[in-house]
């Protein structure tokens, strides 16, 4: 399969997708993708994500405000990792949006609230095969409510450590942290490589420096294309080190808007562009999708329900780019986008800094996220 | 002045006491530096509020020490459990 069979699929998705297609996209009538016709998402239909297509991997990185949830959906196997916050109730209807039946491996990765928040809801409403936490004990009712909804389950328990390889259906999981657990759940939360033919996606949960570290030391494969940021892209987290042994080329952070920590930390979101990364966020972006052949990738994000194809040949050219797409550039809104177009051309995207309010935050952010370029 | 029973959930960037509330367990994130020495994740603390303030925070030893165990007991019986099915 060629993948930009692959890519113009994504476009005959949805009615609603055809008409904000952008160029690249074959019109709706010139079907003729060698894969089977997915599911349609339509208007009587709006709570569901589009379906991925068969044989593929697609990882969900929910937008569950300052908190996590990741899941991995693939041919053979469905894997959670990280059940949201206590105090929300989104991961249920998120998973079932996604079409998740039931669950192969829960993973906790370490037992604060913002991570294993709705594993009794998880739990309560879906089948879940086998659960791993990291060992770490905790003292909150969260983290009871989870243990008791695992006792009360037919799930396996188990609590992995570095050097574990597990197959789940076609999905390699390399568990990279922790060694052991002491107490400290940032040191002792589980790290994981997930391998589907030949991309990997890196999920860290809230592992910091030091263990980023260990991980290097340990002489265990980090390298993988997906990055998720450590610990919401706080600055604890994502050493140069640790980016550099891992050389991914997409960075993703699970983060609420103005959430009270700052995350993701400028320094970390500085540095992962410096690499020239593409950098994705919930807060800016909402839910992120990966699609992978195996091969191949594609990162969606959803706005107003809609699956927009953000790696759309090129991204935005804010030469030449009508208003709604300019739009979709981080802090360019309708009136900014009109100044945009009236000070055209531009010669590059540090030019950007000609418009009213663009600062070097909001530029470096523009560029963070990936979207805007110059022809 | 009210006081309420909370547990510590967790310290971000060494900064931010996040701290759950009561039974609902609603979150409030402190500054760090108002926790009581040697306060860790997992600690069940008595909370003094005036309005939202937090006046005062202290350790509760014997609920911190029960509801551990009970809940050290509950993650002993899941690990005997293991993969068995």
């Amino acid at each position: 399969m060629r993948w930009s069979t692959f890519a113009h699929f994504f476009c005959h998705l949805s009615l609603l997708l055809a008409s904000l297609c952008l160029t690249g996209c074959a019109p709706e009538s010139e079907s003729s993708s060698s894969l089977a016709t997915p599911a349609r998402y339509s208007a009587a239909d709006e709570s569901r994500f589009t379906a991925s297509p068969p044989g593929t991997l697609a990882a969900y990185f929910f937008d569950v405000d300052q908190g996590d949830a990741t899941l991995l959906a693939g041919p053979d196997f469905t894997i959670l990792v990280d059940a949201g916050r206590h105090d929300r109730g989104d991961v249920v209807p998120y998973l079932q949006a996604a079409g998740v039946e039931k669950i192969d491996l829960l993973i906790g990765t370490h037992p604060h609230a913002d991570h294993i928040g709705q594993i009794s809801q998880v739990m309560a409403a879906f089948a879940v095969s086998e659960v791993w936490m990291s060992g770490d004990s905790h003292g909150s009712r969260t983290f009871e409510n989870a243990l008791d909804a695992i006792l009360d389950s037919d799930a396996r328990y188990h609590e992995p450590r570095a050097g574990e390889v597990t197959q789940v259906g076609s999905a390699r999981i390399e568990v990279l942290n922790p060694t052991t657990v002491t107490g400290d759940f940032h040191a002792g939360c589980i790290a994981v490589r997930v391998v589907f033919g030949e991309v990997a996606l890196l999920l860290t949960g809230d592992v910091e420096t030091p263990n980023e570290w260990q991980m290097i030391q340990s002489g265990y494969p980090l390298q993988a294309q997906v990055l998720k940021l450590g610990h919401h892209g706080s600055s604890t987290s994502s050493s140069p080190e640790f980016l550099r042994a891992v050389r991914p080329e997409v960075a993703i952070y699970s983060a609420g808007v103005d959430n009270s920590y700052g995350h993701p930390h400028a320094e970390v979101i500085q540095r992962v562009t410096d690499l020239g990364l593409r950098v994705y966020g919930t807060p800016q972006h909402g839910t992120i999708r990966l699609l992978t052949d195996g091969r191949r990738y594609e990162i969606e994000t959803r706005h107003g329900g809609t699956y927009l194809a953000s790696e759309n040949p090129g991204g935005i050219n804010i030469n030449t780019a009508p208003k709604d797409e300019l739009v979709r550039i981080a802090h360019v809104g309708p009136e900014r986008a009109e100044q945009l177009i009236r000070r055209r051309p531009f010669r590059t995207l540090d030019d950007l800094k000609q418009l009213d309010g663009i600062s070097d935050g909001r530029l470096r952010e523009i560029k963070a996220q990936g979207l805007a370029r110059v022809e | 002045m009210t006081e309420a029973k909370a547990v510590l959930d967790r310290i971000e960037d060494q900064q931010h006491a996040v701290l759950l509330v009561g039974e609902q367990q609603h979150e409030q994130v402190v500054p760090a530096s108002t926790l009581p020495a040697g306060a860790k994740p997992g600690d069940w603390l008595r909370v003094r509020f005036e309005g939202d303030t937090v006046l005062a925070i202290s350790v509760d030893r014997q609920e911190t020490e029960q509801t551990q165990q009970r809940i050290a007991d509950k993650l002993a019986r899941l690990r005997q459990r293991g993969r068995q099915t």
